[in-house]
């Protein structure tokens, strides 16, 4: 049995939160823990989330964002702490009591009713006068572009337009939050592109609030308004999604949002909110959000598509050691100061450098685009 | 390998997929058994079916007399007639009673299931001539039911009409067909995607609402094929009203054995045996057409 | 604590219900089963209540009896050979429908539709077939052929999905490492199907062992366990039958366990 902390004030993993002052708020998750059996799979997470906006969760596999997720449409109880929907605390109100819809990741179409039906489902339960229940419908389907599909069965259907009924299933009620559990996830990579799109419009032109859970950073930053990167059962940062990729606070969210390179080294020298840090005797002038100590360790983080050929505020010198082309870029990986390694993407801008393996190179980056890391 | 001649090449080229490749020669010796003592047997009957049986024999005339018999007469209609209704009574009897054990199997979780599961099986791996037969000493004279109400003080003297007659029939009939009704039921619902539950409830059905729209009309395949499968054993079956249903509730299959172990009737029998295949055949047939033979047949091949 | 706690106890009542209900038809359906047991143990020379005493005065009876004895040894006989038999079958039927041949749909039904049959037919046919062939009735002719097409759809369709599901991968391996294709049968085929063999054979041999109506029709004189049951029961009601049912009733229970587990483990490992 998990025992929740005794203090009231939210651990450090859950930044305060300023979103409560700019929108009423739709969500609110205060200090939830959860724990299956021994396993405790939330660890006193706490998020505000607005009204109207689209939120994402973001996070590797096991870092319970699913179930921080199903845990506001009211499949699973918290073990502890509180969860309020439109300001009502909801406690252990059975799904059926809330006004969430999800969208599951599998779907789960009730496969012996047609589109229609599927569609209608949650409006003829709860006993909505039958005469608007088609005109409802019709508008539901003819927001995620499907008229005319009213009579197919789901087994008839494409993955991309199951996806759709899903949705129209849940938007036709109405909810107050729209939970979508990683529903892109058995989509290609080109329907899933299309959808990206498809959703941001559709919640625009609904305004309701979205919450979406996903591994994918890329998807998570296309689409959100604000993102939350978990792992592990805390959350690690909460920001927009430039300010995720831009100010990742952690080596985990630097990681995990993009593609970083991490230099770990000793601080030699500090001026302000400009640091030199000595990396296995490469010298690399980074930026500090916050002030470091000399002789403290550090990680710096370095966008791939931050470094350039030539010299700059820092440069690194070494052999290229593999090259791989990405179409807009040359990915190249270079080997310096003996076993070290690091990865720079080279725009083409339409011309390939013609680099090959072995050659020696420099590069470089700016103390702009290189971060110290603050945990 | 062999050499690349000009020979092998064209063949190649040509080479369609063989109707009869030459592993398919292994099913040959089950095929001559299938063929001896199943088809030839079957046509053998048919034609008994249209031939005379005397105190001399088989009379080998072709006539109809035989199923003349059996329409214009009233006893074999009207046996006929009770066997199909104790076979739809004990269908939906059994139906009744097995679907809430079958979704009482099948919401049970982890080894707490396969145990009941287990536990529900075991009995009927006991021959049905037992399973039959206990009934007799449950509610005969000086049997258990009996006892119990005398124990009781409720009767003064042990009840008659347990035994031997249609109702005795009905239990006889759902206590040994009971597993063939839950188990197809029980595999339909264990299938059930749980998520379903789940969608439904996210859209505002409350527990009742969600059996009736979405888990029910889900086990119809399992109850489709629990109710065929009962409804056909019990057309055909003669242990259990020999036993327990006195002449009250002679059934098709008890006539049709007397043909055969007692008035040495064959041809009538043969008779008898036809409409009674017709009439089992037919059924299937036309459930098959409606529901799809494979959505029936989903509890074989255990 | 927020959690309101009444939503697991709303939950609760039906299910509790239904709990109830299970445990009522648990017990339908071993109330007789225990009531045979119990009665077994009567020491009375009668079937049935009151109970005068316990004792083993009926299981010693069973045992001695001498028919008793010469049923069971036919039972187990006859079941042995024909789970053999409908098993050898079986299979070259399983392995056959791997192959492409014409009308397979048609012997699909002929392997199937004695299942649907009723069983009166079912002996009542063969009595005819060898009433025509002046086939006297006897163990290892009539009554074996009977119990041989009762089971052989069965371990067909016990046989048939391990087969089907057999991974071809491994043939084809075998075969481009030159084995030729009765060779991949004999040494790669038929070892991995062994527990699945064995499970057809035990569960033919159930279901011979307790064959009841089809044997009635084509047995003369001698007896199976089975028809000796129904003639205690139907001529003599004999004190002992009780005992020899629940002799009986367990061995059959031992038997069917083991083919459940063999089963079982061949499952997980084709």
């Amino acid at each position: 049995m998990v025992t929740a902390p005794a203090r009231i004030v939210p651990s450090h993993a859950a930044p305060a939160d300023p979103m409560s002052l700019v929108r009423p708020v739709a969500v609110g998750i205060v200090d939830v823990w959860k724990s299956f059996g021994a396993t405790t799979v939330l660890k006193g997470v706490s998020v505000t989330i607005g009204k109207g906006e689209f939120f994402s969760l973001l996070g590797p596999s096991g870092c319970g964002k699913t179930t921080l997720l199903r845990m506001i449409g009211g499949f699973e109880a918290p073990t502890a702490g509180e969860i309020r929907i439109d300001g009502k605390d909801v406690g252990g109100l059975p799904p059926y009591a809330r006004a969430t819809n999800m969208i599951f990741q599998q779907l789960a179409l009730f496969p012996h009713l047609d589109v229609f039906e599927n569609v209608a489902f949650g409006l003829r339960v709860q006993k909505h006068p039958k005469g608007d229940i088609a005109a409802k419908v019709k508008e539901a389907l003819a927001l995620v572009r499907l008229e005319g599909f009213e009579r197919r069965m789901p087994d008839q259907l494409s993955g991309g337009q199951r996806q759709r009924v899903a949705m129209a299933r849940a938007i036709v009620n109405e909810p107050s939050v729209l939970l979508l559990d990683e529903p892109l996830g058995a989509l290609d990579l080109q329907l899933r592109l299309q959808m990206h799109e498809e959703l941001r419009r559709l919640q625009r032109t609904l305004g309701n609030t979205f919450v979406f859970v996903t591994h994918d950073q890329s998807e998570a930053m296309a689409m959100s308004d604000r993102i939350a990167v978990m792992n592990a059962g805390e959350i690690i940062q909460i920001g927009t999604p430039e300010e995720i990729y831009e100010q990742p606070k952690s080596r985990f969210v630097a990681q995990f949002v993009g593609h970083t390179n991490l230099f770990d080294g000793k601080v030699v020298a500090a001026e302000g909110q400009r640091v030199t840090v000595d990396c296995a005797g490469t010298p690399i002038v980074a930026h500090a959000a916050r002030p470091v100590e000399r002789g403290s360790n550090v990680t710096v983080a370095v966008r791939f598509e931050r470094i350039g050929l030539g010299a700059k505020e820092t440069t690194i010198e070494g052999r290229v050691v593999e090259r791989m082309f990405l179409g807009g870029a040359v990915r190249l990986v270079i080997g310096y100061s003996d076993d070290r390694r690091m990865t720079a993407d080279i725009a083409t801008n339409g011309v390939t450098p013609s680099i090959a393996v072995g050659e020696p190179i420099a590069v470089g980056f700016n103390s702009a685009d290189a971060r110290v890391l603050t945990s | 390998m062999t050499a690349i001649t000009a020979a092998n090449i064209n063949a190649s080229r040509e080479a369609r997929p063989r109707r009869l490749e030459p592993g398919a020669l292994m099913i040959v010796p089950a095929l001559l058994w299938l063929v001896l003592f199943g088809v030839v047997p079957m046509i053998l009957l048919g034609c008994m079916s249209l031939w005379r049986s005397t105190i001399f024999g088989i009379e080998m005339e072709w006539n109809l007399d035989n199923y003349r018999t059996i329409f214009s007469d009233d006893v074999y209609m009207r046996v006929l007639a009770q066997t199909l209704r104790i076979a739809l009574a004990s269908t939906v009897l059994s139906l009744i009673l097995s679907y809430p054990l079958a979704y009482f199997l099948a919401s049970a979780k982890g080894r707490k299931k396969t145990a009941l599961v287990l536990l529900v099986f075991l009995p009927f791996w006991t021959s049905y001539v037992i399973r039959s037969y206990v009934w007799l000493p449950m509610l005969g004279r000086q049997g258990l039911v009996n006892q119990v109400l005398l124990w009781l003080g409720v009767v003064d003297a042990p009840i008659d009409w347990f035994l031997f007659n249609e109702g005795t029939v009905y239990l006889g009939l759902v206590y040994v067909y009971m597993l063939f009704m839950t188990l197809p039921i029980y595999l339909s619902l264990d299938r059930l995607d749980p998520k379903l539950v789940e969608a439904a409830n996210d859209l505002g059905a409350r527990p009742a609402q969600t059996f009736v729209r979405v888990v029910l009309p889900l086990s119809m395949p399992g109850v489709l094929s629990g109710c065929t499968m009962v409804f056909l054993l019990a057309c055909g079956v003669y242990v259990t009203p020999q036993l327990l249903g006195g002449p009250s509730a002679v059934m098709f299959g008890n006539i049709i054995a007397s043909q055969f172990l007692t008035s040495n009737n064959w041809a009538l029998g043969a008779a008898l045996s036809v409409i009674l295949v017709v009439l089992v055949l037919g059924c299937l047939y036309l459930a098959g057409l409606r529901w799809g033979l494979q959505r029936l047949f989903m509890g074989a091949g255990h | 604590m927020a959690k309101s706690a009444q939503a697991p106890r709303r939950r609760a009542i039906p299910r509790l219900l239904l709990t109830g209900y299970a445990g009522l038809v648990y017990v339908f359906l071993y109330a007789p089963i225990a009531m045979i047991v119990l009665l077994s143990f009567n020491t009375a020379d009668f079937i049935g209540f009151p109970i005068e005493g316990l004792g083993l005065v009926r299981y010693r009876e069973a045992v001695a009896s001498s028919e008793v004895l010469h049923a069971a040894i036919n039972s187990v006989l006859l079941g042995m050979a024909a789970a053999s038999i409908a098993t050898v079958l079986a299979l070259g039927l399983a392995l056959g429908f791997r192959y492409r041949f014409p009308l397979k749909g048609v012997v699909l039904q002929m392997i199937l539709v004695p299942i649907v049959i009723p069983a009166v037919v079912g002996g009542v046919v063969l009595m005819v077939l060898f009433g025509y062939a002046e086939v006297s009735p006897g163990l290892w002719t009539t009554v074996l052929v009977a119990h041989v097409n009762w089971a052989l759809p069965f371990a067909f369709l016990t046989l048939y999905p391990r087969v089907h599901r057999f991974d071809r991968s491994l043939e084809e391996a075998a075969m481009d490492l030159g084995a030729r294709p009765a060779l991949v049968l004999r040494r790669v085929v038929l070892p991995m199907m062994r527990p699945g063999i064995v499970a057809t054979f035990l569960f033919s041999f159930t279901l011979s062992f307790d064959e009841f109506v089809r044997t009635l029709f084509v047995i003369g004189s001698d007896r199976t366990i089975p028809v000796l049951i129904w003639t205690l029961v139907i001529e003599r009601n004999s004190p002992h039958l009780p005992a020899v049912g629940v002799l009986i009733m367990a061995a059959t229970i031992v038997i069917a366990l083991i083919a459940f587990v063999t089963g079982e483990r061949s499952r997980s490992a084709s």
